[in-house]
């Protein structure tokens, strides 16, 4: 009997999940023949032991049986084929989720690998590989994701890479790299930073590097890996928004591809009619547009995978270019944060009936500039204006709040109110001994909210 | 007479998709005098039963007593139409209604093999082809039955949306390729603006009161920085699905930006009280309210507009 790898799980299992004749189809020619290069399925299973776990329809289980790539890949691992008739689920996201599920059952107890595969996808060549080294290092999950492109005509010129004999997909990474650039999806191409449209859901942002590639920061990530340390059968939603919190202890046990180089996919999809997913904007709206997504859908460990860029290249690396494009995709990234920071403090603000401090809030965002001049996000100390204090205040100054050629004055007063880190009430007596705070010690996510007798203008 | 009118009009606001009930209230309002309403009706019955000709020859009789030449295009139509109902598509109708759209699309393509002008096949082919996002095998089909029935509107409208989104999400995906490439072909794909006008214009002459074709001809001609033409058609279509929230609040983004904040503030209010949740339309009146020096209300519907959920927005690509 073989042993895991050193470090590494004691045993790996691939997952994939296709039905319906397109899909097994697509399987077929893209997930299967590439996972089969050398760098993949064969360098992940060596002296391991290895399953490859097709969940299918009984109606798909002949054409899956009789294709010649379904004999090598029993030649590497062992092949078992599991028929989802008679699972259920409201639509076929749901489905998934449960054939999922389905799929980690007893991953935790004998310390099995999964790795999740999606049945629409090419891998470059040495990415399974790559995880391998991940999960012996001590990695629990490794996240990546790749560009979507539009299929007929990338799938074509993928065809140079197939080998004739085995029909295997051996794709370099940066060849990959290069038609996923050449043939890229709409969408994706709405979640670049410099585009003046933006997608509804803007899951990753990319920042390109003429010439060479794109920087990628995604808040949403596909669980190429992961090897639970119990099991996770209550887990709801799609693999890429919840399942690496339940199989992490903290994030340090994540591993986010850092660079095209070492692991690489990219996901075929058709053009699609998601036209209206689309909408114009500019880099203001844009900042709030991808904050006010953030608040309302991101969950912490995608948070904390924004921070985390990635090269997605098909060139050589002009180490100077990328860099330059990291700080300024971090600045981005810093501003969207602090953003939501201040939507999270608006939404308190109003739940406390502080409305024209929210006002002036919401009114600093929309018409003077606010999200380009947040800075770093962080954990913050807000002193709102009393009610009747800020009212009676914004009858006296609201001549001059509107006069566009002082747009900097608002901006001004509102710092006046924030204090870096977390500071209690009783600290922040002791600090500003002239100030009188009405209430104190309001939490909220990310800061700390003192009601004060004053604007402090 | 006027009181089956009144019932039948009662009825038809609870049952808006009878088109039987618009048929017989399109030719009762002729034949009692009311050609306007008449032809309203009878383009309701068109949009609801694109490929049945009846309508086509009661809108032909309809223009022939105006004197109006779109009775040509309506009689072509239903010739066109007439010739067809030979033409058995029962199984891929079928396949449809079992959402095989595959089986459809092999079932048509059989039919079109034996007769290759069968434009109701056409028509079934062009939604299964949308059901496989295959823009091509939409926009083929449905430009064949566009040439054989100049009067059918919703296919002129359904033609130019899929051309229009098509191109624009095209040159946005050549953009991005353009710059990451360094390629410089940034613009060199094939654009179908002026067919989309032609068929966007087509599609309004035959069914002037339909609001929806209306809007996304005006977001094409906004799109092409034709503002004042398009505020002709947002206003069309405010008035004539006047508590539609989007309707509205075109009208008001239009007005706004050539400069008419009176209309722009009422067609903004009136979408927020129909659709309260409206982040573009709060925002809209935040900064006319800003413009005449309201700060209160400015502050109001800017609060309003950032508690609103990510994305009720009105501006979409399109």
């Amino acid at each position: 009997m073989t042993q895991g790898s050193r470090g590494g799980p004691a045993a790996w299992r691939l997952v994939v999940a296709a039905w319906g004749g397109r899909f097994i189809e697509r399987f077929l020619s893209t997930t299967l023949s590439s996972v089969l290069s050398p760098g993949n399925v064969p360098a992940l299973a060596h002296g391991t032991r290895a399953e490859f776990v097709i969940f299918t329809e009984t109606a798909d289980l002949a054409r899956l049986d009789a294709h010649p790539l379904m004999r090598r890949l029993g030649e590497l691992v062992t092949v078992r084929t599991v028929c989802i008739d008679e699972v259920g689920g409201e639509g076929k996201y749901d489905r998934m989720t449960r054939v999922h599920r389905l799929g980690m059952q007893g991953a935790a107890e004998a310390d099995i690998g999964l790795i999740l595969l999606t049945p629409d996808a090419i891998w470059s060549d040495g990415t399974l590989a790559a995880v391998r080294r991940a999960a012996e290092r001590g990695s629990r999950a490794v996240l990546m994701d790749g560009p979507r492109v539009v299929g007929p005509a990338f799938l074509a010129d993928l065809e140079a890479y197939r080998d004739r004999a085995t029909d295997v997909l051996a794709v370099p990474s940066r060849a990959l790299m290069r038609l996923s650039a050449l043939h890229i999806h709409p969408n994706e191409a709405a979640w670049s930073w410099h585009a003046p449209v933006i997608h509804d859901a803007p899951f990753q942002l990319h920042w390109p590097v003429p010439g060479e590639g794109m920087l990628t920061r995604a808040f949403c990530m596909h669980p190429l890996f992961v090897r639970p340390r119990r099991e996770i059968g209550d887990f709801k939603g799609a693999i890429d928004n919840g399942l690496v919190e339940r199989v992490v202890e903290d994030f340090s046990e994540i591993y986010y591809c850092r660079d095209s180089d070492e692991m690489a996919v990219v996901s075929i999809d058709e053009l699609g009619f998601s036209s209206a997913s689309i909408k114009r904007t500019d880099k203001r709206d844009r900042i709030l547009r991808v904050a006010k997504w953030a608040t309302a859908t991101a969950t912490a460990q995608n948070l904390h995978a924004s921070l985390h860029p990635a090269r997605r290249h098909f060139a050589e690396i002009t180490e100077r270019r990328w860099r330059t494009a990291e700080r300024l995709s971090a600045a981005h990234i810093d501003a969207v944060l602090a953003c939501r920071q201040l939507l999270i403090l608006h939404r308190t603000l109003i739940a406390s009936g502080l409305t024209s401090a929210a006002g002036l809030v919401a009114f600093a965002l929309h018409q003077r500039g606010l999200t380009g001049r947040l800075g770093k996000p962080g954990p913050r100390t807000f002193l709102v204006p009393a009610e009747d204090a800020a009212a009676s205040w914004l009858q006296t100054h609201s001549k001059s709040l509107l006069a566009t050629e002082r747009r900097g004055d608002l901006v001004r007063v509102l710092s006046n109110h924030v204090r870096e880190g977390l500071l209690t009430a009783q600290q922040v007596r002791a600090e500003m001994p002239g100030i009188g705070i009405v209430t104190g010690d309001i939490a909220m996510d990310g800061g700390l909210i003192h009601v004060v007798d004053r604007v402090l203008a | 007479m006027a009181e089956a009118k009144r019932a039948l009009e009662e009825y038809l606001t609870a049952h808006p998709s009878d088109a039987d009930a618009w048929l017989a209230l399109g030719l009762m309002a002729i034949r009692s005098g009311g050609l306007a309403a008449g032809l309203a009706a009878l383009h309701r019955v068109v949009r609801l039963r694109p490929m049945a000709a009846e309508p086509y020859r009661e809108l032909a009789a309809a223009y022939r007593i105006a004197d109006d030449d779109r009775e040509a295009d309506c009689v072509r139509t239903a010739e066109a139409l007439e010739r067809d109902q030979t033409i058995g598509i029962a199984p891929v109708l079928d396949c449809l209604r079992r959402g095989a759209t595959a089986e459809a699309i092999e079932s048509g393509a059989e039919i079109l093999r034996r007769h290759p002008s069968a434009i109701r096949v056409r028509y079934e082919l062009a939604v299964a082809y949308q059901a496989h996002n295959d823009y091509d095998g939409v926009v083929a089909n449905l430009g064949a039955v566009v040439t054989a029935l100049p009067a059918c509107a919703p296919a002129c409208k359904a033609l130019a949306d899929f051309l229009w989104a098509r191109d624009r999400l095209a040159e946005l995906a050549r953009s991005f390729s353009a710059v990451v490439l360094r390629s410089g072909t940034r613009s060199d794909g094939p654009s179908s603006l002026d067919e989309v006008e032609r068929l966007y214009r087509s599609a309004i002459r035959h069914d002037p009161e339909w609001a929806e074709a209306r809007t996304y001809y005006a977001n094409v001609l906004r799109a092409a920085a034709r503002l004042d033409a398009a505020l002709i058609h947002y206003r069309a279509a405010a008035a004539q699905v006047p508590e539609d929230a989007v309707a509205q609040f075109n009208l008001a983004a239009a007005s706004a930006a050539l400069g008419d904040a009176q209309t722009a503030w009422n067609a903004a209010r009136r979408a927020t009280e129909l659709r309260p949740d409206s982040g573009e339309a709060h925002e809209l009146l935040a900064r006319l309210a800003c413009a005449e020096g309201q700060f209160t209300l400015a502050l109001a519907h800017d609060s309003r507009a950032l508690s609103c959920a990510r994305f009720h927005t009105t501006e979409a690509f399109l």
